[in-house]
């Protein structure tokens, strides 16, 4: 009895053994199959590879190099696409084009895949089933003549093709012109170019003309008076740039002052723009709002300023202003 | 001549007048420092904004002696602290030791508890101690145990780094010295301050500095140089030399665009702003002007500048690049 209990046991394990093998076995999945298994030499055929892993398994797909066996060429490949099912499984599959330049038969070996499955460190081994390839030649009547082998045929012409041609072609016209074009003008005996320049305005004809803007915007008579002090410093120390070569815009009043020093300005002058610039950084950094007549003094010492360090030869020029 | 706005115009009388005591502290100062007029004028700039110094220099250029005297006109306490590579935390903050008479642990404070610390040659201690003084300076207060300390106000750390020897230091992170407002390098006096330097020292007897002020002042300026006033065109002026460092190609400076591995950061422009105001106090102004901030900005950037291998192996400096921003960001 207790031998036939044993027998029973035994028989149950291997019976259960064999229901997680196949489950087992059915979880992991690589299959490959072509869309034509017989092609005319040269013709391509789409080798479809696909491998089936459970969720959370690792799937290392190989890298297929440019030929599949010795004589199968690898023509292009696809991306792996891997696409979840239903039952939480992943398929991943990659589609080959393949052809041959060599009649015959081809067995392809079976695809193989690696899987790391889900928790675990040991590698497992997918493979497929391997598929029969044939590649035939033309085939050949040999109860018919023998014909000439054909030229070979000639494609049509394409305007790229045709570009270096055409300018080529341009570029010699252009020269033949530009020949033409100076033998006439040294023939009549007249300069080649004609450059139009256009005369730069001097510094003290901008500065004194946006002093004039300025006054015509009647800023501090409209409260304006910050923008007025700020309108009127960028003037001045554009001119001063422009004119004395130092780098007023970006310099402090303090330091703008410091290098007119360095250079041939009179001192009165010197001092007319000091209190400019003081005047003008109270309202600017300290709230400050000076009086009526301190507006229009600032502007007649910025005019003056700019009035007598007009340089020497565009004295002539008519000075303009208050 | 002028009729100021009327909040300029008191706060200017006020600053007038709180700022009085620069004059005294800078005649007391230049009784013991010769020349070293810079350093004496960042001295007070740290301390009227709450903000720490590193100063670099090489030995003997009277770093310690500032601070020293600077401590004795404001009658406060100062340490100095010699970083090694064996120093501790525990040598710096405190510790816990214990009591044979009282039976139980007892704080003992560290060398950190003073009004003016002097902490030299910072780069020799390992990162460990750097960042116990660092933690100290942000925070104010260190635990020791289960206990947190306030530290005593004012409180100001002069850092030394000596720029020539590197072997053997632990150079300061730049998250680390970020946390010091100013970095400033000091230079050999001149020829005639030299003369004088050798005069006073081998005189008889050395000037002393007398105590002029209590640290209470000192508190009491440092909300006033908060009060300075500082306009927006200014604001804009402080956070365009800040942008310029960060993207210089916007502000007309691709050329240096390469050199820059990082610019300076908030902190920048927030100490910037608050070492423009302490810099206006000490000119005894109510207000900040471009030239304020220009003056202090060398001192503020120059540490806050991460420079790429491009950069130094052409010999550029944070200086360069700082100059090249001032002479380019228009100024209002």
């Amino acid at each position: 009895m207790q031998g036939k209990t044993q027998y029973l046991w035994l028989l149950l394990f291997m019976l259960m053994a064999l229901i997680s093998e196949n489950a087992s076995s059915q979880d992991y999945k690589a299959t490959m199959a072509l869309d034509s298994a017989d092609i005319l030499i040269g013709d391509h055929a789409r080798l479809s590879l696909k491998a089936v892993i459970p969720a959370k398994s690792t799937l290392l797909w190989p890298d297929f190099g440019d030929t599949l066996a010795g004589q199968i060429e690898i023509i292009s490949k696809t991306k792996i696409d891997t696409t979840h099912n239903t039952d939480g499984s992943i398929n991943c599959s990659q589609v080959l084009t393949i052809t041959s330049y060599d009649s015959g038969y081809y067995a392809l070996a079976p695809f193989s895949c690696k899987v790391v499955p889900a928790g675990g460190s040991d590698t497992m081994t997918l493979m497929s089933d391997a598929i029969l390839f044939s590649v035939r030649t033309m085939a050949v009547d040999t109860t018919k003549d023998f014909k000439d082998i054909k030229g070979p045929l000639g494609a049509p012409w394409t305007l790229r093709e045709a570009m270096p041609y055409i300018l080529y072609t341009l570029a010699g016209l252009v020269v033949i012109f530009l020949i033409w074009f100076i033998w006439r003008k040294l023939r009549k005996k007249e300069p080649i170019l004609k450059l139009s320049i256009k005369p730069s305005v001097p510094a003290h004809v901008r500065a004194l003309k946006a002093f004039k803007a300025l006054e015509e915007k009647k800023l501090w008579q409209n409260n304006r008076v910050k923008e007025y002090y700020i309108e009127l410093t960028e003037i001045v120390r554009q001119y001063i740039e422009e004119r004395f070569d130092i780098i007023a815009l970006e310099l402090t009043s303090e330091e703008i002052l410091a290098a007119m020093r360095t250079k041939e300005i009179d001192e009165s002058l010197q001092n007319m723009m000091r209190f400019v610039f003081i005047t003008a950084d109270f309202v600017k950094f300290a709230k400050a709002t000076p009086l009526p007549d301190e507006h229009s003094r600032c502007l007649t010492h910025c005019v003056s300023f700019v009035n007598l360090t007009i340089p020497e030869t565009n004295v002539g020029e008519e000075k303009t202003g208050n | 001549m002028l009729e100021s706005s009327v909040d300029i115009k008191e706060l200017n009388e006020k600053i007038q007048g709180e700022s009085s005591f620069v004059d005294l502290i800078t005649m007391e100062m230049n009784k013991v420092i010769v020349g070293q007029k810079q350093m004496v004028e960042r001295l007070l700039i740290g301390l009227l904004s709450n903000g720490h110094i590193l100063l670099e220099g090489v030995p003997g250029l009277a770093k310690t002696l500032a601070i020293k005297s600077l401590a004795k006109t404001i009658d406060a306490k100062f340490n100095r602290i010699q970083f090694t590579p064996d120093l501790l935390p525990a040598d710096l903050i405190g510790t816990m030791i214990y009591s044979i008479k009282q039976e139980e642990f007892v704080v003992r404070k560290g060398p950190i508890f003073a009004n003016f610390i002097l902490a030299d040659e910072i780069n020799r201690a390992p990162a460990k101690v750097q960042s116990a003084l660092l933690e100290a300076m942000q925070e104010r207060q260190v635990t020791i145990g289960d206990q947190t300390h306030k530290l005593i106000e004012p409180f100001l750390v002069l850092a030394t780094q000596n720029p020539i020897e590197q072997e053997g230091t632990y150079p300061l992170p730049e998250a680390q010295v970020d946390r010091f407002m100013l970095k400033v390098v000091i230079s050999y006096p001149t020829k005639d301050d030299e003369k004088l330097i050798i005069r006073e020292n081998l005189s008889e007897k050395f000037p002393e500095p007398n105590t002029i002020l209590k640290p209470e002042d000192i508190l009491r300026a440092r909300n006033v140089v908060r009060e300075v006033y500082m306009d927006e065109k200014i604001e804009n002026y402080i956070t365009d030399i800040v942008f310029a460092t960060r993207f210089p190609a916007q502000y007309g400076l691709p050329n240096i665009s390469h050199m820059i591995n990082f610019g300076g950061s908030p902190r920048a422009s927030i100490n910037l702003a608050l070492a423009s105001k302490a810099f206006a106090f000490i000119k005894r102004r109510g207000y900040v002007i471009p030239e304020d901030v220009r003056a202090v900005c060398h001192d503020v950037l120059r540490h806050r500048i991460g420079l790429t291998y491009e950069a130094e192996a052409e010999n550029i400096t944070s200086e360069d690049i700082i100059n090249q921003v001032l002479n380019t960001v228009e100024v209002p």
